[in-house]
């Protein structure tokens, strides 16, 4: 957007503007750099943090990413991660999805816009105050230390979070081609699954997304609730840091073995961001 | 009505019910049931293997509220946001200002800036680290260069710190990318009348952008505010509460006494008190920010 | 093709009535437009028809069938919507195929059908296109493609032309009355111009605040219109009314510029219902200029240029005549004239209409 602020800006303010912006990507970079070329130092390398040229300052290595990916405690969390993500995605949605449409298309005794403030207000409790509930539930279910307990806890936390946004997205679907659908002979089931959730393709990925990102990010439950078969790669970085101790290289692979993930599929979602990390307050 | 219609109702009335219920009661059952059962560990004595032995009244209560760590959590997490959401909010605000001021390579910053936001905040603490740590850390090296010296990993100011900072660098983007939007989404009919009045851009931004983003904004901070209140990961992965338990958030002390010590009376006690402080301090806020906006 | 019938149709939505007894029974084949001001219950009436809204009170029958209670599916109806609402994640093929598929006729049946229907309205080639990569005239054809293809018992379209730019619009409005004469399918199109319904409808319904003004053909509602809100809003411009007072030997007097001799028949009317005042209406079109006469004769109007509009081969002359009556003439010739100048106007006096100022109505 070329708009008049810019246009009408002086010389020095403009190159000054590019200089904050520069620093401020260097600041967001510099972390991800710094991890990547540490993944790829020995660990007698990592000690002078002034080296940070390949082959001029250190030689890169493969040695501590063969190293994570060998520990098979390291694998298993990996995949613990990836299941109890995508296990929680596809239960949050499968759950979530039919009531926000629900709640976008029917009325209701009460305001719809009230069930979505009560579903908002879960998101205000602090986790770690349900953390003894759940730890006895859990004990009594048997499902300590197993994924499907971990996918059920963090389908709770997310599921009011898919619920509203969803729902905003679903008033966006024209009630006209609704209508349209009903003429030609569907029915409520048949519109929802024929008609509005095509058309909320976009929305839902992305908060599919999201959900991913906040089950695969979770910590709290994860360190509590699993100890060696379900460990997810938070739980299993926290107990490495504590067992173990930081190893710079191995830190910056596992690192961006845990982040990698929900960045990369972050980038491809950046239309509906806003709008769903703001529960649809911004229309973006 | 006739009788046909009511049938066709009925089924509308079914279908709705039935996509709405099965979310409605699963919450329902995962969060009435543990806050239920929160309070009901908060009064009695729990021991591991037996269970609930005995109803002990306020006594976890009073125990939660005589304890200095307690409240030592309680400050230290008060500081925490206190100072990490306000800069956040801040720099959040001045970077989408910037973008839409119409910087060239918009879309590249873009993408750069809100890189932070999906990375795991246990990784990014872990990582915070190898990046404050007087041996070989990246900081601490950068700034041997100017012959500072700060105590970042070895004293409790300098591990809350350097924790504010990479929560800042994590969520700044957050903030970020919601001005965005909100900026995005004024005319750029009303940029340019307002640059026909305006002498400088700071007055624009001052009394034009600012206030139309500023419901936006509002909501940015509550839910800064409201995950910021509920910061685990980070902190603990940089500095596991210590040294000592001085850089211990109140999820964190919690957390500790909860699983390590298994004081789960107690543990659920003080998330009690927790629990109503937080929603007292939203509300509160929630408020005072619906009247500033109307 | 079935005869849909209409008996005392009325829906409240608690307190606010949009319509109010409804009647109306269609012919076989027959086209019909409902037309009125935004908010007259003409959508709402037809929405009823197509069973998306509920009936408050009164009966539908579709084909002799009471179809109230049903739902759409059931109605074996098709209706075309105002902004189309083709299914934009599906191509033209689909979205026409739709209802087909849904009644799960067998696919070799769906595809030929669907080619039938495309053929008809010239869209084959777009087929495979979604809607979003059509003209708005292309997605009008395949909103009524998607109409067709079911053969339906009854159309219904919804202002489909109020998107289309005006040159598209004309065309569209013949290509739609040449495509309903040849399918024969009963059809109710709802519009506001009352152009378009003139010019469409075999029949066309008046409606006003919920409440049916006057069904008739084009020509009676242009010739007979039976109450002042009829009169005024077909035709166009619209109709001039004057407040009058009856004289002696039936002459309605508006100021001494303003003497009009009624016709026998009208006079008798409003002496039998002893009217002092009446709404004079005339047309603009049925005013002439009087260019020899010095104003003899009783059906002259003096006036006072205000504004000329020069139309192309018309024009469109607003005048006062006389106090505070504003008036507008459409002349079938060009012409030119200061602002301020004297005009006659003449008025043939079967061309006068006269209402009651009480009651709104007709005095015929």
């Amino acid at each position: 957007m070329d708009n008049l602020l810019w246009i009408h800006s002086k010389r020095s303010g403009k190159i000054g503007i590019f200089l904050v912006a520069l620093l401020a990507a260097t600041w967001v970079l510099v972390p991800f750099l710094w991890a990547i070329i540490n993944s790829f130092k020995t660990l007698e390398a990592t000690f002078s943090a002034g080296s940070i040229i390949p082959f001029l300052n250190f030689q890169p290595t493969l040695d501590s990413w063969k190293e994570v990916l060998d520990d098979p405690q390291s694998i298993n969390s990996l995949i613990s991660s990836a299941l109890v993500a995508a296990g929680t995605t596809v239960l949050v949605l499968i759950l979530g999805t039919p009531a926000a449409y629900s709640l976008a298309r029917f009325e209701f005794p009460w305001q719809s816009k009230d069930i979505a403030l009560w579903f908002l207000s879960q998101r205000v409790m602090p986790p770690v105050v349900v953390l003894v509930p759940f730890y006895i539930l859990m004990v009594q279910l048997r499902l300590i230390d197993t994924w499907s307990g971990l996918i059920l806890l963090y389908s709770t936390f997310n599921l009011a979070f898919c619920v509203v946004i969803m729902r905003d997205i679903f008033r966006d679907v024209s009630k006209e081609v609704e209508e349209a659908a009903r003429i030609e002979g569907a029915n409520l089931w048949q519109i929802f699954w024929m008609i509005a959730l095509p058309l909320s393709l976009d929305g839902l990925i992305v908060t599919g997304i999201i959900v991913f990102a906040f089950s695969w990010n979770e910590a709290l439950f994860s360190s509590a609730l699993t100890s060696q078969h379900a460990s997810t790669l938070p739980a299993y970085i926290l107990a490495s840091r504590s067992t173990r101790g930081v190893n710079f290289n191995v830190a910056a692979v596992n690192t961006i073995i845990a982040i990698a993930p929900p960045v990369i599929m972050s980038f491809f979602v950046q239309r509906y961001l806003a709008r769903g990390l703001s529960f649809g307050a911004v229309k973006g | 009505m006739e009788p046909a219609n009511k049938a066709q109702r009925n089924s509308e009335r079914l279908f709705k019910y039935a996509m709405l219920g099965p979310a409605v009661l699963w919450v329902i059952a995962f969060t009435f049931f543990p806050i239920f059962s929160a309070l009901n560990y908060s009064f009695s004595n729990y021991v591991l293997g037996r269970g609930i032995t005995s109803y002990v009244g306020f006594k976890n209560y009073l125990l939660a509220l005589g304890d200095a760590g307690f409240w030592h959590s309680l400050l230290i997490t008060l500081v925490y946001v206190g100072i990490a959401v306000p800069l956040e909010v801040c720099i959040g605000f001045v970077f989408a200002w910037i973008i839409t001021v119409g910087l060239p390579g918009k879309g590249l910053f873009r993408s750069i800036l809100t890189a932070p936001l999906f990375t795991m905040e246990v990784a990014i603490g872990y990582l915070g680290v190898t990046l404050f740590t007087s041996e070989g850390g990246l900081v601490s090296a950068l700034l041997n260069l100017v012959h500072i010296q700060i105590p970042w990993m070895s004293t409790g100011e300098g591990g809350l710190a350097a924790a504010i900072l990479l929560d800042v660098w994590q969520w700044t983007p957050f903030v970020f990318l919601m001005a965005l939007a909100a900026l995005g989404s004024i005319p750029d009919e009303i940029y340019d009348a307002a640059m026909l009045e305006a002498s400088s851009h700071w007055q624009v931004l001052r009394h034009v952008a600012l206030p139309l983003a500023w419901p936006v904004l509002t909501v940015a901070i509550l839910l800064r505010l409201i995950e910021g209140l509920k910061s685990f990961g980070l902190p603990f992965a940089l500095t596991s509460g210590g040294p000592g338990t001085s850089t211990q958030l109140f999820s964190i002390m919690n957390y500790l006494v909860t699983i390590q010590f298994f004081d789960f009376g107690r543990g659920s006690a003080m998330g009690i008190l927790y629990l109503v402080m937080v929603s007292v301090i939203i509300t509160v806020f929630f408020q005072q920010m619906r009247k500033r906006i109307d | 093709m079935a005869i849909v019938a209409l008996e005392n149709v009325s829906k409240r939505y608690g307190e606010i009535i949009a319509v109010q007894d409804f009647n109306l029974t269609t012919k076989d084949g027959e086209f019909v437009v409902l037309v009125g001001p935004s908010g007259c219950g003409k959508t709402t009436t037809m929405r009823m028809i197509a069973g998306l809204e509920v009936i408050t009170a009164g009966s539908i029958k579709i084909g002799g069938q009471n179809v109230v209670g049903m739902i759409p599916r059931e109605r074996d109806v098709a209706m075309v919507f105002q902004n189309y609402a083709l299914f934009p994640h599906m191509n033209v093929f689909g979205n026409m195929a739709f209802g087909l598929r849904l009644r799960k006729l067998p696919k070799r049946q769906i595809e030929e059908q669907v080619q039938r229907a495309a053929k008809i309205l010239g869209i084959e080639s777009l087929l495979l296109r979604k809607p979003k990569e059509l003209s708005g005239g292309q997605r009008q054809r395949v909103a009524l493609g998607r109409a067709i293809v079911r053969e339906p018992r009854v159309f219904l379209m919804d202002e489909p032309l109020s998107n289309i730019d005006a040159k598209l619009r004309v065309e569209m409005r013949a290509e739609i009355v040449k495509l309903q004469r040849r399918l024969g399918v009963t059809t109710f199109y709802v519009t506001h111009d009352q152009v378009e319904a003139l010019s469409m409808g075999e029949r066309v319904v008046v409606m006003l605040d919920g409440r049916v003004q006057q069904v008739g053909t084009p020509k009676e509602l242009y010739n007979s219109p039976t109450n002042r809100f009829v009169a005024g809003f077909i035709g166009s411009p619209a109709m001039n009314f004057v407040r009058a007072r009856i004289g002696k030997n039936g002459v309605a007097t508006a100021g001494p510029d303003f003497e009009l001799l009624l016709p026998a028949s009208l006079g008798e009317k409003v002496a039998r219902l002893h009217l002092e005042e009446v709404l004079v209406g005339i047309r603009p079109e049925h005013l002439k200029i009087q260019r020899d006469g010095t104003g003899k004769s009783k059906n002259v109007i003096r006036a006072r240029v205000e504004v000329i509009e020069p139309q192309g081969s018309t024009t469109i002359i607003q005048f006062s005549a006389g106090g505070d009556s504003h008036l507008i003439a459409l002349i079938n010739e060009q012409f030119e004239a200061e602002p301020g100048s004297p005009l006659t106007l003449s008025v043939a006096s079967e061309a006068i209409y006269l209402f009651d100022p009480a009651t709104d109505r007709s005095v015929q």
